[in-house]
């Protein structure tokens, strides 16, 4: 079972891989002997891998990871097997993300969760850089998910509002079960 | 006991790295030190380092720092003899620069009424014009409309003509010839007519590729009146200095002088009292010219306190407190270079757009001639509630090439996970061969947009931060410790 794991804008598929005695993954089908150590600081770590030792500085949060090497920044974020299956049963319709523009903060919430709404309803306005923008519902659908709520601050992609047509629930927890199933 | 007399309890009206600034003089200085928070900033470097935090309140965050009323009432209660605007906010607000010394507390800073004079752009430009300073050459349509072209036309070209109105660049037309002049100025005479209802024009020099160069000013209530030299701050975007350095690279002695001099001659003209910066736009052929004067402390002080080792929030509090200035112009001596490097929380490749975000990791840089001027901390949140700049970084070096290269290192060691940074952007500006070589102007950075845009990666590279991403995340080291022995044998390779 590998992971997606995205960098720049790009996903890459990286799979775990045990052999005894030794750390060892696969990128993109190309193997590693790979070993993670803790660093004397806090976040820091040496990176052994493929016979060099490199220094890096990390944070996670959730599914993000943050990577400081070589004076840049990276941030990847891992999209495990069991996402990216839903994601791949789910061609476009179904669930749907209405994501930030740019940074900004939540000015009103109007949707309610659960709620049937038509195309170009107002959804949520939200404010960035001294403007403000009105959320719309793109088509009619039901509002899945408000993961925001009014006063607060979101980055640039963050997810306002989750949507989903009324007639695909249900199907994505019965998947998940079944990938939990295969997994164990 | 405090060192300086009569300035026992200082109130800081401000917030993040300068209010830490200033508290750290404060109580080098024996002086109680007391700080205005709003709920958003509770328990930051700022709000811990201070004797005491005091609470206000606002619709917005941004709102309560504004809040003069406030502000002031809280001093009096806490008793402050003295309040410390900072930069930004009400620092050069007359109206509260009077209100506290009318509440019985000194303003650290200027007069009401020079913060007044030189706060309206227009008064303060015809001062300094009256007071025989230069200003960008200009000529105004209403002196005299049967002459207007002619006068335009010997302000050289190229040159602006603008709406006396205007602003934002609205209604204003660069004029190249002088085959363009006429039809130039009927149509910026329209757009000032249509867009402001004032059809008043002007015309002024435009400098191509200008330097932003500025001086620092300390003067006393005694007619004391010093410079600590000049600061070349042309790295910009949007406006807004990213990077400041002194001495101002690729500069003859006789020029930084002769600014320096008339930096000097405009404060005594205005009577100035306190810390102040004039502000020039310098042009290639040397040519400078009045922009503006700051009534405050600068964002990019340090790079002044770096070459001379004066501290200058002392030295406004000693002003402030009514002594004469212990500097004299022969005495202050100016040692190395010196860069200041703004790192705000921004996605450069974005244009420049504000990030926001939690950060998870904080570590300043160390090392010898570093300097960490941040009033952020490790699990704060960055919001768009306040300005972006999260720290400074200052470096000296025994010369520009040092500093450049302490710039760079400590940039590249600085590490800030969580939160998008301007950081690598930086380093890749001192990077530059245009910037290494001192050639600087304020369009730099439209420019080198290209040049300056972030590398790819390598696939070396890209594989150490994947494998990175992948041994920290743990469900992926969780799956390679629960791979059964005879899967894990044959490999993954065959997906």
């Amino acid at each position: 079972m590998g992971y997606d794991f995205e960098l720049a804008g790009t996903s890459h598929v990286v799979h775990p891989v045990h052999v005894p005695g030794r750390g060892r993954l696969s990128i993109e089908g190309r193997g590693f002997d790979a070993e993670l150590f803790p660093g004397l600081v806090p976040g820091e770590h040496i990176l052994e891998i493929a016979g060099r030792q490199e220094r890096i500085f990390v944070a996670v949060r959730g599914d993000v990871h943050f990577i400081h090497y070589r004076g840049r920044v990276h941030r990847v974020e891992a999209v495990n097997a069991l996402e990216r299956a839903r994601r791949a049963a789910d061609p476009g319709g179904g669930a749907e993300e209405l994501r930030a523009p740019m940074p900004g903060t939540v000015v009103e919430v109007i949707a309610t969760e659960g709620a049937e709404v038509t195309a170009g309803e107002l959804l949520m306005t939200i404010e960035s850089m001294k403007l403000q923008t009105a959320i719309t519902a793109p088509h009619d659908c039901r509002v899945a998910e408000i993961p925001v709520s009014m006063g607060a601050t979101f980055d640039q992609g963050d997810v306002l509002v989750r949507l989903e047509t009324p007639d695909e629930t249900g199907d994505d927890s019965s998947e998940e079960n079944a990938e939990k199933e295969k997994s164990k | 006991m405090t060192s300086v007399p009569g300035i026992e309890k200082v109130l800081i009206a401000n917030r993040g790295e300068i209010a830490l600034r200033v508290a750290q003089t404060l109580r080098r200085l024996g002086i109680a030190s007391a700080a205005v928070v709003h709920a958003e900033d509770k328990g930051s470097p700022a709000a811990l380092a201070v004797d005491e935090a005091c609470a206000i309140e606002g619709e917005t965050p941004v709102a309560a720092h504004l809040d003069s009323d406030q502000i002031i009432r809280i001093a009096q209660e806490i008793g402050a003899d003295a309040l410390h605007p900072g930069y930004g906010f009400l620092a050069e607000n007359a109206a509260f620069a009077e209100a506290v010394e009318a509440a019985g507390i000194r303003f650290i800073g200027p007069g009401a009424d020079v913060i007044r004079l030189m706060g309206d752009k227009i008064e303060s430009r015809k001062f300094v014009g009256d007071a025989g300073y230069p200003l960008t050459p200009s000529a105004a349509e209403e002196d005299d409309p049967a002459t207007f072209a002619a006068r335009a036309a010997e302000i050289g070209f190229p040159l602006l003509i603008k709406a006396s109105a205007g602003g934002g660049g609205k209604g204003m037309q660069i004029v190249h010839d002088a085959s363009e002049l006429s039809q130039a100025i009927d149509l910026a005479r329209s757009e000032a007519e249509r867009y402001f209802a004032d059809d008043r024009i002007y015309a002024e020099r435009y400098v191509v590729a200008p330097r932003h160069v500025e001086v620092q000013i300390m003067a006393d209530a005694h007619g004391n009146v010093v410079h600590l030299g000049e600061r070349d701050c042309s790295i910009q975007r949007r406006f807004q200095k990213l990077i400041e350095e002194t001495p101002a690279p690729a500069m003859e002695r006789s020029l930084r002088n002769r600014i320096c001099e008339q930096a000097v001659g405009i404060a005594q003209a205005a009577n100035y009292r306190n810390a102040g910066t004039v502000e020039f736009v310098l042009a290639p052929d040397g040519e400078f010219y009045f922009l503006e004067m700051n009534t405050r402390l600068q964002v990019e002080h340090p790079v002044t306190e770096m070459v001379t080792g004066v501290d200058l929030v002392e030295e406004q509090i000693r002003v402030a407190a009514g002594e004469p200035l212990r500097l004299s112009q022969d005495t202050i001596t100016f040692t190395g270079a010196s860069i200041e490097c703004r790192l705000c929380a921004e996605d450069t490749s974005e244009d420049f757009r504000p990030a926001v975000g939690p950060l998870l990791l904080v570590r300043p840089p160390e090392g010898p001639g570093v300097r960490f001027d941040g009033g952020i901390s490790q699990g704060q949140d960055v919001t768009t509630a306040f300005d972006p700049m999260l720290a400074k970084i200052i470096v000296h070096g025994a010369d520009r090439e040092e500093a450049i290269a302490r710039a760079r290192k400590a940039l590249s060691e600085t590490v800030i996970l969580g939160c998008t940074t301007n950081g690598e952007y930086l380093e890749r500006i001192l990077a530059h061969p245009d910037f290494a070589a001192g050639r600087v102007e304020t369009g730099f950075i439209p420019g080198h947009a290209d040049e300056l845009a972030a590398p790819g990666l390598s696939t070396d590279d890209r594989d150490t931060i994947l494998a990175a991403a992948a041994l920290s995340n743990r469900d992926f080291v969780e799956r390679v410790d629960a791979i059964p022995e005879p899967q894990a044998s044959m490999g993954a390779w065959q997906n």
